[in-house]
């Protein structure tokens, strides 16, 4: 799956299903999240709110997530390619 | 006229060298540091009620520079304990000029008489009421060297305008302060909330507060918001429909409360449902021993037993629970530090502010302490509850400052932090499948 960089996203694909949970529960805008754009400082994503995307990630994408995923990543690209990558990685794994 | 608002610089941290290393080394730390200060709603709510022939300004110069020659006819300065001393020093520059300068905010309320030898006019307390009287009496030429809010009994708080947030727009704020309520009914022995509020309850109306975050997020698309209110949830009709309100916003937010809260889980559940996501508790001290003089009703002495039970209601709601503590209170002895660190750990308790007491002025601790010859240093630059300013009966200033670093190193380390992480993974597993 190729990364996309704040364009429109078409549904259904694994960046476009990860944006709807940011979005619903960080509450912003999924048109906010810009790859360049710093996760914590700008969109205000702090560890609190990074362990309930990782839950619901687990849950409705089937992915399995290390607690220290998110304290690696400073900016939204950096964090959807980690999710992207680990995915892609689980499912070759079977 | 031209009319300039200033929010003067002020230390907001300690003067501790080791922990200043503490806080550059800490990522931790530096995050919850970016999320420190923020825009308040004073100078903004002044602007608003000030009216549209005159021209106003707001220079907040903890984010900008102030230019000490500016043009203007009236300088309003608000400030906290912290601001004093540099409030004092941009008054002296402005007033060498012939520039009027005014003061408000919590300092001049609770030191006025400090302020009116420094300034021109002083407001004490509320300004909603005040400060339109005062610029009818400056274009008569009849200003009064003392403005009371008490003089015209409390602000109804559905009659306050839009704070001119336009007028700060071009400055980058991690976080931006609304104020939905005034008033605590706890009045704590630290605590001068009271004197600047009174002890009655008041808020604004739900739909004007909804308005308000609107124009933040009109302005400030990724700040946080904050709720600058001393305890928000006391009114829970009030509350009940503030969050239906919220229902449609798309915002996350802050607040502050008193431990009551945890009781509600209906209240709890609505509160993370429209995107409250961190709430500060004041739980003020893990010796159950400083609480019982704290307040009259002793509410939070009687609540102490059950801490650990409350916050665990909360954070389990999805709500992290920021709590506030105090070290070098009366009762306080060596373990307090391991005992705070202890208490922080074993909850899993998602952040805590830890500051030693201070007693800034209006506060009935400040009272007591003068009277036993307690307080060391008056000099205001200090009052920012990261420096000791008060002799204890057993610790010494050394232990104090060394065992509040300690405290930071542990609470805010690496194994903290993961531990943490651990704790609410599971909270919110539990309840995605709890659907």
């Amino acid at each position: 799956m190729s990364k996309h960089s704040g364009g429109t996203y078409y549904a259904g694909s694994l960046r476009h299903r990860i944006e709807q949970i940011v979005s619903r529960i960080s509450r912003i805008d999924a048109s906010e999240f810009q790859d360049d754009v710093l996760i914590r400082e700008e969109l205000g994503i702090d560890s609190l709110m990074s362990m309930e995307i990782l839950a619901t990630c687990e849950k409705e994408l089937e992915l399995r997530l290390d607690e220290a995923t998110f304290a690696c990543v400073e900016t939204v690209g950096e964090f959807f390619q980690l999710l992207e990558t680990t995915y892609e990685e689980q499912k070759a794994a079977g | 006229m031209r009319i300039l608002l200033v929010s003067p610089r002020g230390e907001f941290l300690g003067r501790s060298r080791a922990f200043a290393d503490f806080l550059r080394n800490s990522r931790e730390m530096r995050t919850i540091l970016h999320y420190w200060n923020g825009l308040g709603a004073a100078l903004p709510t002044i602007a608003a009620l000030t009216p549209p022939e005159h021209n106003v300004s707001i220079v907040d110069e903890n984010y900008q520079t102030l230019d000490l020659n500016q043009d203007a006819d009236i300088v309003g300065i608000s400030a906290m304990t912290q601001q004093a001393v540099r409030a004092y020093e941009i008054a002296r520059a402005f007033r060498q000029r012939g520039v009027y300068v005014v003061l408000g905010g919590i300092h001049a309320t609770v030191a006025p008489d400090e302020a009116v030898r420094n300034v021109d006019t002083v407001f004490m307390g509320e300004a909603e009421q005040t400060w339109p009287q005062f610029l009818r009496n400056f274009q008569e030429g009849a200003a009064k060297r003392v403005y009371r809010a008490s003089d015209y009994g409390p602000v109804d708080m559905t009659t306050i305008p839009l704070p001119r947030y336009d007028l700060l727009s071009g400055t980058r704020y991690p976080v931006v302060w609304v104020q939905a309520t005034r008033g605590c009914p706890h009045d704590c022995e630290f605590c001068t909330a009271s004197q600047v509020y009174g002890r009655s309850y008041r808020h604004k109306s739900p739909a004007q507060i909804a308005a308000e975050i609107r124009e933040v997020k009109r302005y400030w698309k990724s700040a946080q918001v904050g709720f600058a209110d001393d305890n928000m949830f006391v009114n829970r009709r009030f509350v009940s429909t503030l969050l239906d309100e919220f229902e449609t916003l798309p915002f996350t937010w802050y607040a502050q409360s008193d431990i009551g809260i945890a009781g509600d889980r209906e209240l709890l559940r609505r509160l993370h449902q429209t995107g409250c996501r961190i709430i500060f508790v004041g739980l003020e001290s893990v010796v159950e021993g400083n609480l019982v003089n704290l307040n009259g009703n002793k509410w939070k002495a009687r609540r102490f037993a059950r801490y650990g039970e409350h916050i665990r209601a909360i954070q389990e709601s999805g709500i992290g629970v920021y709590a506030s503590f105090i070290v070098g209170m009366d009762e306080d002895d060596h373990s307090v530090f391991d005992r705070t660190i202890d208490f922080v750990n074993q909850h899993h308790i998602m952040g805590a502010q830890v500051t030693i007491l201070t007693p800034f002025p209006g506060s009935r601790l400040r009272q007591r302490l003068l009277d036993s010859g307690r307080i060391t240093s008056s000099d205001w630059r200090l009052y920012t509850a990261w420096n000791l300013v008060v002799s204890h009966p057993i610790l010494t200033h050394a232990e104090i400052e060394e065992g509040l670093l300690r405290i930071y190193r542990s609470i805010y380390s690496e194994e903290s932090y993961r531990d943490r992480a651990r704790y609410f993974r599971q909270v919110f597993q539990n309840l995605v499948s709890c659907g």
